[in-house]
């Protein structure tokens, strides 16, 4: 090794822990970056790659029961390439310890021959025996339970059947199991007449034609769209009832594919910020090292050096930093991103079989790991090469000349005991220096409370969702049946405290503006329930308005051009009524158009007056078990009344799916939360320790004139509390804006409106106590180890 | 002999919070190869401000500075600095070796910045040279482990390391004690004896007595340019008019 590349092997190794602090840092934003584009890489070739290879629909509408005829009339339409039809029930799994979970039992016409969607054997029989269930994979994490085993289905009208497991099928066009609280089970068509007493259907999946799609000249998605209002509209014709708006699947792109990329936007904008991070402390390490070494290049130049060769070795000694630094970071960014794209692979269904990363991860890693080291140290090293040679040779190692208008009012302090004064005083001496670590400590503090914030902003928006659905349970019936009946039957269950009949429809209502209607669906409920509370962003809710035929509109009607006083025209059962905008109330966690209105009128406005649709109760002890067994005694005594129930939902089972949902946000921001503080614990340790390594021979000269080695450690830990205040103080302003965007962004890009904003002081806090102690901790170590080195190698010290 | 340095009506001005302060006022100044030039004077006469000029370490506010024949001051920073590698060795009264490098890696240092000799033969000079200079067996020590006047030998084994004719000294004895100095001064003498030129700073009355020419300089001008047969002119006189 030359002399030249020796001295920086030298350099490198004489202080370990310097090296080490910004190797580590470098190796935190590498895996961080690395992690999450791995991650990103590897769900999108395998859940593409998974959801082009089960053939996905463009579409699908869910209607009630029709037969195969009408499919084939769908799938004469020129606009359309290929028709997939599913049954759908929606029955109650009988558990082992008495209670029940939600169950959806799928059966298509031919299992073998599906088109679209389609379903995979896992392991097993195929296609479902007679009499047997596939259980689809994810469910397995759901129930325990194994193939060969028997399940006891009680289906909507109260009946019970025993299925044997017969094998487990992969169904990727449903989300995971966990996140809906629901197993999916699937039957043979045969099997399924049995269940529902008929042949028909009630899903209808489709793809348009490719050659339909170029010449319309539109993109497919818009395309889709369109079909499937003229599918929707065709069979309404037919008597057949669509139950809930098209699901219209972007092309190319398999289900929650949209909220994936969006978490993963997230979490890079977070992770990439480790990255500046790092670069800051990379500039403070380096300024001091040149700072230090500044006679060591006036003597390198004096002996035939070009600035070119000085400023080539310390970048060189960055670029082992990035090297040295990826060693590490790859092989760790490699497991993480495998980690990561696990457990989103599990929650979104994605059986991901292959978690290899493409080599352009490991480009991108490598490029930032060694373009960021050298690219932070190139303007220290410049700056710190220029000097002249005499410059260099005079140098003092530190200024000490400053005479700013900020020095002189320092000067001025009095009636501070001394030590104090003197560590104010030196935490605005270097103010370079100063600035720099500052803009670390703040970065790395407003970004940790934005996390933080993000996060309580998750849980207020989902606080305000769960207050919105106040009730304890919910039962969808497959028809409207009488009111009276429904709530004579069920108020005297136990544990039922209050009844609430509601009526619901989705219908279709006229966009300003645009050719087409878009789906809406609309809730009649009683003027004093109490089963709802929405935020309201304009406007009365519909219990303190007094117009007949006043709706509230969620706020994503609202963005389509609605307002309070606006009249909409909506279309029920094929006729035009027209309904006024009394208020408008946030949208939580959907996406969908959404209208409240008074149950008698819109019972009246599609001649359903006294009927019910919903019902909505509380219950008391108002606890997970309490609400499940609730729902066990409504569905039976129903049933028994020839009532029956399409769907049910605790309160309890929303809440628990919704905290799975929000889960893998949570935990992977609290997760870089963690690198955060890492890296910033490093920047702080970084610069708090040069301070002290800087002033050697301050020490020594403050030990010459008597001061005891406490005395020198209380200035400098004192001085690290001044640095960590300010930062902190900094860091949580930075936060305000920072996180208020960031709650904003998940929001919009979760649920199409913003979080409710909710700053976590708790995570400033934090931030504080740590900023702070690790402040006073890396102040504290080579303060005390210069108090351990004699006076004259302190005076001597070079760096 | 030709003419190794020349300094054509130097003047340096260091701008300071006190006002211009002139460091060098008119320095005209010839020295020829083989000549070992002492220059002396007290603290804050000029006298590193004038061996900064013949380096190139600093720059004139007028006049010029010509090496070999070529003009150094104007000169840009990069060439410059391979010029004084190349030309000249400097030799500082802190020693000023890299720390982290052990003898034998900062007497190779500038010929690895200058890129002189193979890989092989830099380690194989830089032995010799620390040979030369009595340090053979301390090649592999961090300068730490050695004494002032060892680090100052191995500062002049650095100096020599691209084996310039000009070595330039800024009181290479002033932190050594007599015995140290002594040997240094006798190490510049075998090498002016090499025929190396040597100019340099000292304090040492003593051992400016014992070079071929002093200069002596004061508020930045050099009152008396003496050859050592001029001085044994003097003294011959002074001890006639005494006797």
């Amino acid at each position: 090794m030359s002399p030249r590349w020796r001295k920086i092997w030298a350099d490198l190794t004489v202080n370990k822990s310097r090296t080490l602090l910004v190797i580590l840092s470098i190796v935190v934003g590498v895996f961080a970056v690395g992690s999450i584009t791995g991650t990103s890489a590897i769900i999108d070739r395998e859940s593409k790659e998974l959801w082009q290879s089960v053939n996905p629909a463009s579409a699908v509408i869910i209607t009630t029961p029709f037969d195969l005829s009408l499919a084939e009339q769908i799938a004469a339409m020129p606009e359309v390439d290929t028709v997939q039809v599913r049954r759908v029930l929606n029955a109650r799994l009988e558990m082992a310890d008495g209670t029940a979970k939600d169950v959806q039992i799928f059966s298509v016409p031919d299992y073998q021959n599906m088109t679209l969607n389609l379903i995979q054997a896992e392991s097993g029989a195929f296609p479902p025996p007679e009499g047997a269930v596939l259980i689809e994979r994810s469910a397995l994490s759901l129930i325990d339970v194994a193939q060969g085993d028997t399940l006891t289905i009680t289906l909507p009208d109260g009946t019970q059947s025993d299925f044997e497991i017969g094998g487990i099928a992969y169904d990727l066009s449903q989300p995971a199991a966990s996140v809906l609280d629901v197993v999916y089970a699937y039957v043979s068509p045969q099997t399924m007449q049995q269940l529902t007493g008929d042949a028909g259907y009630n899903t209808l999946q489709f793809r348009v034609s490719p050659s339909a799609v170029a010449a319309s000249g539109m993109e497919e998605e818009a395309f889709t769209e369109q079909v499937a209002n003229m599918i929707r509209d065709s069979i309404q014709q037919q008597g057949v009832i669509v139950v809930a708006p098209p699901v219209i699947y972007t092309p190319g792109e398999p289900p929650g594919y949209i909220f994936i990329v969006a978490l993963l936007v997230v979490l890079g904008v977070v992770g990439s910020l480790t990255f500046v991070l790092s670069g800051f402390l990379i500039v403070n390490i380096i300024s001091a090292l040149l700072v230090q070494q500044t006679r060591q290049i006036g003597v390198m130049k004096a002996v035939g050096a070009r600035t070119s060769q000085v400023v080539g070795m310390y970048l060189g000694m960055a670029l082992f930093f990035g090297v040295a630094a990826l060693i590490i970071a790859l092989p760790l960014s490699f497991l993480g991103a495998r980690l990561l794209a696990g457990v989103i692979g599990d929650l979104n269904n994605y059986k991901i079989t292959d978690f290899s990363a493409p080599p352009s991860v490991f480009v991108v890693q490598i490029v930032i790991g060694l373009v960021v080291p050298v690219a932070s140290a190139l303007i220290p090293v410049i700056l710190g090469t220029r000097v002249s040679v005499r410059e260099a040779l005079d140098s003092r190692g530190i200024d000490t000349d400053n005479n700013s208008l900020f020095d002189r009012i320092t000067a001025r302090i009095r009636g501070v005991p001394r030590p104090i004064l003197l560590s104010f005083r030196n935490t605005f001496r270097q103010k370079g220096r100063l600035i720099l670590t500052l803009m670390t400590l703040t970065l790395a503090g407003a970004i940790f409370a934005t996390v933080f914030t993000v996060r309580n902003s998750l849980f207020a928006t989902l606080d305000d969702y769960l207050r919105y659905e106040n009730y304890s349970v919910s039962v969808e019936l497959d028809n409207a049946y009488d009111a009276g009946t429904v709530v004579q039957l069920t108020q005297s269950i136990e544990n039922v405290t209050t009844v609430e009949t509601w009526t619901q429809v989705t219908e279709r209502f006229d966009v300003p503006g645009v050719d087409e209607d878009a789906d809406i669906t609309m809730f009649g409920l009683p003027t004093e329930s109490q089963m709802i509370l929405p935020i309201m962003q304009a406007g009365t809710w519909i219990a303190e308005s007094d117009v007949e035929n006043g709706i509230v509109i969620n706020s994503n009607v609202a963005e389509q051009g609605f307002g309070v006083g606006d009249t909409m025209t909506i279309i029920l059962r094929g006729e035009p009524t027209e309904w006024q905008v009394v208020g408008v109330a946030q949208a939580i966690f959907s996406f969908e158009n959404i209208a409240w209105t008074r149950y008698d009128t819109l019972a009246s406005a599609i001649n359903e007056v006294g009927l019910a649709r919903i019902l909505r109760m509380d219950v008391s002890p108002n606890d997970a078990q309490t609400q499940a067994e609730v729902v066990e005694r409504v569905s039976q005594t129903l049933a028994d009344a020839d009532i029956l129930v399409n769907r049910t939902e605790t309160f309890s089972a929303l809440e628990s799916s919704l905290n799975t949902r929000f889960n893998v946000l949570v935990i992977s921001l609290l997760s870089l939360a963690l690198l955060l503080a890492v890296v910033g614990g490093l920047g702080i340790a970084g610069t708090t320790s040069i301070n002290v390594i800087e002033r050697m021979r301050e020490i020594g000269v403050m030990r010459s004139v008597g001061a005891a080695n406490y005395q020198i450690l209380g200035i400098f830990i004192v001085e690290a509390v001044f640095v960590g205040m300010i930062g902190w103080f900094l860091g949580s302003l930075l936060a305000l804006p920072i996180s208020k965007t960031l709650s904003d962004g998940v929001g919009n890009a979760f649920s199409n409106a913003p979080l409710t904003y909710s700053f976590d002081v708790s995570g400033a806090v934090l931030w504080l106590v740590l900023a702070i102690g690790l402040a006073v901790l890396f102040s504290y170590l080579p303060s005390r180890r210069a108090s351990k080195l004699t006076l004259r190698e302190v005076l001597s010290y070079e760096g | 002999m030709g003419t190794l340095i020349e300094l054509k009506n130097v003047h340096k001005v260091y701008k300071t919070a006190a006002g211009e302060f002139p460091a060098l006022r008119g320095i005209n100044l010839s020295v020829n190869e083989g000549e070992f030039v002492a220059v002396i004077g007290k603290s804050g006469s000029g006298k590193t401000t004038l061996i900064n000029m013949i380096t190139g370490i600093d720059y004139p506010t007028q006049g010029d500075v010509l090496i070999a024949g070529t003009k150094i001051n104007g000169m840009k920073e990069g060439k410059l600095a391979q010029f004084r590698g190349r030309n000249m060795g400097i030799i500082f009264q802190f020693f000023q070796l890299l720390p982290t490098l052990t003898a034998v890696e900062n007497v190779m240092l500038p010929m690895d910045f200058l890129n002189m000799y193979s890989n092989g033969e830099r380690r194989e000079r830089a032995l010799m040279l620390l040979e030369q200079v009595g340090l053979a067996d301390h090649a592999n020590k961090v300068p730490s482990m050695l004494s002032g006047g060892q680090q100052q030998r191995v500062a002049i084994a650095r100096a020599l390391a691209n084996d310039p004719p000009l070595l330039l000294a800024d009181e290479p004895t002033g932190n050594l004690d007599s015995k140290t100095a002594d040997t240094i001064f006798q190490l510049f003498e075998n090498l002016i004896n090499q025929g190396k030129t040597i100019v340099m700073v000292t304090h040492d009355n003593d051992l400016a007595s014992r070079v071929s020419r002093d200069l002596t300089v004061s508020d930045g001008e050099i009152i008396a340019d003496e050859s050592r047969q001029n001085r044994y002119v003097r003294a011959e006189k002074s001890e006639a008019v005494l006797s």
